[in-house]
């Protein structure tokens, strides 16, 4: 039997003015799956998941979390008492401990069935801090805490909007695995992100999203076999005269500043290289040959790339 | 600014300057005796008061109720006659809050020395009694401290709904909130709350550490705390009106303080409305704390209940009109 479908969008779209954020998309997904909505700051990823948590209205389309209506009022109640929620930079009361913040947001859902706030303290692996004022925590703990109180109402289908924007990468490994714990426990997470690699690490399915239009969807390993074509050969921190010569001899190449990447059509394209390599005096030690990844999928459908900061180039 | 307005105030004050005479040395024909009537001729000459002779034996407080006198004069029966034994004395008595009380007394006493100069004798022999009006020892401190609860409860309310809505907002808590079940309603009434328990806890520090400190003759009754209760309502309704202006975090003091000063300084707090300038006085009719001021010294300074009780309604409507007007500009979700 197929897997429930929890979330659907149908055509949605959302307008500001004359500025089109979201331009007619349409998708499903999956129960107990993680879906990594993928893509660069200002493609319309947040205000895709703030249609979908009812804090705004779309301008046109359908869009149903649960089986329900995201623009009927009274069908908006029962979607906020059963999903949860991580807002784009989460914040939540500094002066309140970590303990007191989940018990507040556990409150808030009245008599629906509720999760005490020490076994959420234990699954997001904060025992030790549960007592300390939040804003006296680093980044990534913060985002930890989000979760949590995004699970206190034991939702079915949880939205995390941008969970490690800004952290370092050991806080945004210590979330991942906070995440897939949740993939664990059966729950459908929604996940925006603008990481590559944590599209990756993550999620069952991909959906790549840039100006307000889906570019790609499925799940990444298929993603990469259909666009992410051939490995390629990175040559990191690279002279002048050598991104010079190749980009000479071959057109399929892509230079960011720091290193070259060269998509490979077969096997002599290693040896040319090495060949400029001997001839520009590049020390070889600092050539890879790469798999391809979403990166390159993202940089073949959109002729561009995502930058750390969630910008593009 | 502020020198402008106390300029204004200054500038404008006086409703005059009426004295209240009262003669009661009268001789059996009826008519006063000669020295009291020098006395008062004297006091008319001297063109600083505006003499507003009152019949013997009227009641006096009558005359303060009724006709708001702030100054009076008496000179007592058989005053000629203790005069001429060698010792009399003129009763004056008048509101200590007022700004002119001092040049009052300093006018009436060099009248008096100079009938005592007169009389050509070594010793003084009229001499001055004075005595304070307004529930007996009105003081500007007495006046003041209600103020100070009003200008407490006001600042705690216009600033903190200002600064709780602006922060929260913009540091992404409201955005969380607004995911989970709780509507707007059940948000601003829970700040309005927060407040009002803020506002009461403010307001009897001030009157506590006030009794304490300068033994403020107040008595806080039931109607104080109606009053309190119903600015306590209003100053963080009409906080919220000014918060769906602010933009940031820094603003927000200032448009707090951009509400609070004029009215702070517009309604009463530290001088009585009547000692303003016409405009100035229409301009207070339409400020909640010009009612928590008056309705403030009315229940416990003044005890008068009934009017008291007139000022908290007039503040429960301002809370009404402030809160309803409040929440249906406050955004929440981008539908509402």
């Amino acid at each position: 039997m197929p897997a429930a479908t929890v979330v659907e969008v149908q055509n949605l779209v959302k307008r500001y003015g004359d500025v089109v954020a979201v331009d007619n998309i349409s998708l499903k997904v999956k129960k107990g799956k993680i879906l990594s909505f993928l893509g660069p700051n200002g493609a319309g990823k947040t205000t895709t998941v703030e249609i979908l948590e009812c804090l705004r209205s779309p301008s046109s389309g359908i869009a149903t979390v649960l089986g329900l209506d995201v623009s009927n009022s009274s069908d908006q109640q029962k979607i906020r008492q059963r999903i949860g929620v991580l807002p784009q930079s989460f914040n939540t009361f500094g002066l309140l401990t970590v303990k007191e913040n989940i018990e507040y947001f556990i409150s808030m859902f009245g008599f629906r069935k509720q999760t005490d706030a020490d076994s959420l303290i234990r699954l997001v692996d904060l025992e030790d801090k549960k007592d300390a004022h939040y804003r006296t925590l680093s980044g990534g703990l913060k985002q930890r805490v989000g979760i949590a109180i995004a699970l206190v109402n034991d939702p079915e289908v949880i939205f995390l909007d941008e969970p490690t924007s800004g952290l370092d990468p050991k806080a945004r490994r210590g979330v991942w695995s906070v995440i897939n714990g949740l993939r664990d426990s059966g729950k459908t997470v929604f996940l925006t992100t603008h990481y590559m690699e944590e599209a990756e690490a993550l999620a069952d399915s991909v959906i790549i999203i840039n100006n307000g239009k889906i570019v790609a969807e499925g799940p990444s390993s298929e993603l990469i076999v259909i666009h992410g074509g051939a490995r390629s050969i990175v040559l990191k921190e690279p002279g002048d005269s050598i991104v010079k010569a190749i980009r000479a001899w071959n057109s399929n190449t892509w230079f960011d500043g720091n290193s070259i990447k060269i998509t490979m059509n077969d096997g002599s394209d290693v040896a040319k290289i090495v060949d400029l390599a001997q001839e520009y005096e590049f020390d070889l030690s600092n050539m890879d040959i790469t798999k391809p990844n979403l990166e390159d999928v993202f940089l073949r459908l959109t002729g561009r790339t995502i930058t750390e900061d969630g910008g593009t180039r | 600014m502020l020198m402008v307005l106390f300029g204004g105030i200054f500038s404008f004050s006086g409703d005059g300057f009426d004295l209240y005479v009262q003669n009661n040395d009268i001789m059996e024909n009826g008519l006063a005796t000669p020295l009291s009537e020098s006395l008062i001729r004297t006091l008319n000459s001297t063109q600083a008061f505006d003499v507003k002779m009152i019949p013997p034996n009227q009641d006096m407080e009558s005359l303060i109720h009724d006709k708001n006198a702030a100054r009076i004069l008496m000179v007592p029966k058989g005053f000629q006659s203790d005069t001429e034994m060698g010792s009399s004395i003129v009763l004056l008595r008048y509101d200590q809050s007022q700004a002119s009380s001092s040049s009052l007394v300093g006018i009436v006493k060099s009248v008096l020395d100079g009938l005592n100069a007169d009389i050509a004798g070594i010793e003084p022999i009229v001499s001055l009694q004075e005595e304070n009006m307004v529930s007996n020892s009105l003081r500007f401190i007495d006046f003041f401290m209600p103020g100070v609860v009003g200008i407490s409860i006001m600042t705690t309310g216009v600033f903190g709904a200002i600064t709780t809505n602006t922060k929260y907002r913009t540091n992404g808590v409201l955005r969380k909130l607004a995911t989970t079940p709780l509507g707007k309603l059940e948000w601003l009434s829970g700040m309005v709350f927060y407040q009002l328990i803020l506002s009461i806890l403010g307001a009897m520090l001030v009157i506590t550490v006030g009794t304490i400190l300068f033994g403020i003759a107040i008595r806080p009754t039931i109607l104080t705390l109606l009053i309190l209760l119903s600015g306590g309502l209003a100053f963080p309704g009409f906080g919220m009106i000014v918060a769906r202006l602010v933009k940031n975090e820094e603003s927000a003091d200032a448009a707090g303080n951009a509400v609070t000063f004029p009215m702070m300084f517009l309604s009463g707090t530290f001088f009585p409305l009547d000692a303003m300038p016409e405009i100035v006085q229409i301009v207070a009719r339409f400020m909640p704390l010009t009612y928590v001021n008056e309705g403030l010294r009315n229940s416990m300074l003044l005890g008068k209940p009934e009017a008291a009780f007139g000022n908290a309604i007039i503040v429960l409507l301002f809370a009404f009109v402030a809160i309803v007007v409040g929440s249906l500009i406050t955004s929440w979700r981008d539908e509402d």
